[in-house]
């Protein structure tokens, strides 16, 4: 089943039954209480069917994406998503709850957005086969937001992984891995070890004392609590391959976090992801 | 002849009478084989958060006994989740699945069936923990007079076999 059946087989039965070939291109599913059913598509929402999303339509969805397993999602749920088979993410909103000043979880879910993975085999390939390949320099991939850091970042992983390279991957949010159960729902090669659920900085650690990796990915390094890990591993020799919200070199010296590391000149190189008018651009930086 | 349908009368008047009897014995195991499963659930949803078709699996690979039936019906429902909801599933489980218990036993398995899987790992230990209490009560109440129960039903087996074969011959 691919990731647009799933996401289909997740959706309400009366929302599901009215959707046509012309769905099949949708980005994403968004159900919200009390307001027809939309699909996501080149940027614009279409409204699927005729026939309003109500309370129960949403706790049906959460019940298949959970599979009548809520507190075993709760963790994720507390982060506002639930990971469901076929590398789909469900965004929720509603009313959280709060512990202790932590978030716990989120209650009386009033919208969901089912979120359908377009995994891009082969993109970027000239700048990684590059960039990658015979080359041991630590990497900084960077684009603005949504530009495609996380696609690439993927297929750096699979193309180091399928040329033997043992890759560790920190997917705190699970967006790079998408594991479900156990099994990762996107094709990462075979010499891959993914954490996934933890904090970045303290999977890179685990990943380095325990997996031996020859490279550790992270997707975006934001926070200072991060910064120690990417130290650690370039002090052990293991490459660090990262992501950063950055449109620029320039931008991307700006931001404090970012500044200390290329001072300390942990990363050597930046690929950077520029779009025109809808098409992907990559093109590799020496960092100072 | 009269002499042979007479015995014939009272032996199956009197394993009518034990037939009764072991339903009792398989319904105390039944409760004991339903707290076991319950419990099995509560670990692990409260230790390991397993999700709700790890933890069926699990029950009807352990083999529980008497409980088979009402495993194998969640097992073929959870693959229809979506068409229906769990808590239909479960409830439909205890329906075929476990035939015999008392009607507080069902009633307080329903209630556990609209909590399952909906709420976090805390909150379902507590209603499974309110659920095996209602069912061990039942199954105390069962046991307390069991042993007498049996006795009586084999002796009103025994007893209208009797008088069956005396009226008829």
């Amino acid at each position: 089943m691919n990731a647009y059946d799933e996401a289909v087989r997740l959706l309400p039965a009366k929302t599901a039954a009215v959707l046509g070939k012309e769905y099949e291109n949708a980005e994403e599913f968004r159900l919200r209480t009390g307001v027809m059913p939309t699909a996501l598509i080149d940027g614009r929402e279409i409204v699927i069917g005729k026939q309003s999303v109500t309370d129960g339509d949403i706790a049906c969805v959460v019940e298949k994406a959970t599979n009548a397993s809520v507190h075993t999602a709760q963790p994720e749920i507390a982060k506002g998503f639930i990971s469901c088979r076929g590398g789909i993410r469900i965004g929720v909103c509603g009313c959280g709850i709060v512990h202790s000043g932590r978030i716990t979880g989120i209650r009386d879910i009033s919208s969901l957005s089912i979120r359908i993975p377009h995994e891009i085999k082969g993109c970027g390939q000239d700048v990684l086969q590059t960039a990658l390949i015979g080359k041991t320099d630590n990497i900084l991939i960077l684009s603005p937001p949504g530009g495609g850091k996380t696609t690439l970042l993927r297929e750096s992983i699979r193309l180091l992984s399928l040329s033997g390279n043992r890759v560790a991957v920190a997917d705190e949010r699970g967006e790079l891995a998408a594991v479900y159960r156990g099994k990762t729902q996107f094709e990462l090669g075979d010499c891959c070890d993914v954490m996934t659920g933890i904090p970045k900085a303290e999977a890179a650690m685990m990943l380095l004392r325990a997996m031996n990796p020859q490279t550790i990915v992270v997707d975006e390094i934001s926070s200072p609590e991060d910064i120690p890990a990417a130290q650690t591993a370039a002090g052990c020799g293991v490459r660090i391959i990262a992501s950063a919200h950055a449109g620029s070199v320039q931008e991307l010296e700006k931001r404090p976090v970012y500044k200390q590391l290329l001072e300390e000149g942990i990363f050597g190189l930046a690929i950077i992801i520029e779009n025109d008018n809808g098409r992907r651009h990559y093109r590799c930086e020496v960092l100072p | 002849m009269s002499w042979l349908g007479a015995s014939i009368i009272v032996f199956a008047c009197t394993a009518a009478g034990l037939i009764k009897a072991r339903s009792l014995t398989q319904l105390d195991r039944l409760y004991s084989g339903l707290i076991a499963v319950l419990g099995i659930m509560k670990s692990e949803i409260s230790s390991r958060s397993a999700p709700m078709d790890e933890i069926i699996e699990l029950i009807s690979c352990g083999q529980v006994r008497y409980i088979e039936p009402f495993t194998e019906h969640l097992k073929q429902g959870l693959t229809h989740l979506g068409e229906n909801s769990f808590g239909s599933i479960w409830d439909g489980a205890v329906a075929e699945g476990l035939r015999g218990i008392s009607p507080r036993s069902v009633l307080a398995l329903k209630s556990l069936g609209s909590t399952l899987g909906r709420y976090e790992a805390s909150e379902q230990s507590a209603a499974i923990e309110r659920c095996i209490t209602v069912i061990s009560t039942e199954q105390s109440q069962l046991q307390s007079g069991l042993c007498a129960n049996k006795r009586m039903y084999i002796g009103i087996g025994a007893a209208s076999g009797l008088m069956l074969a005396i009226m008829l011959v």
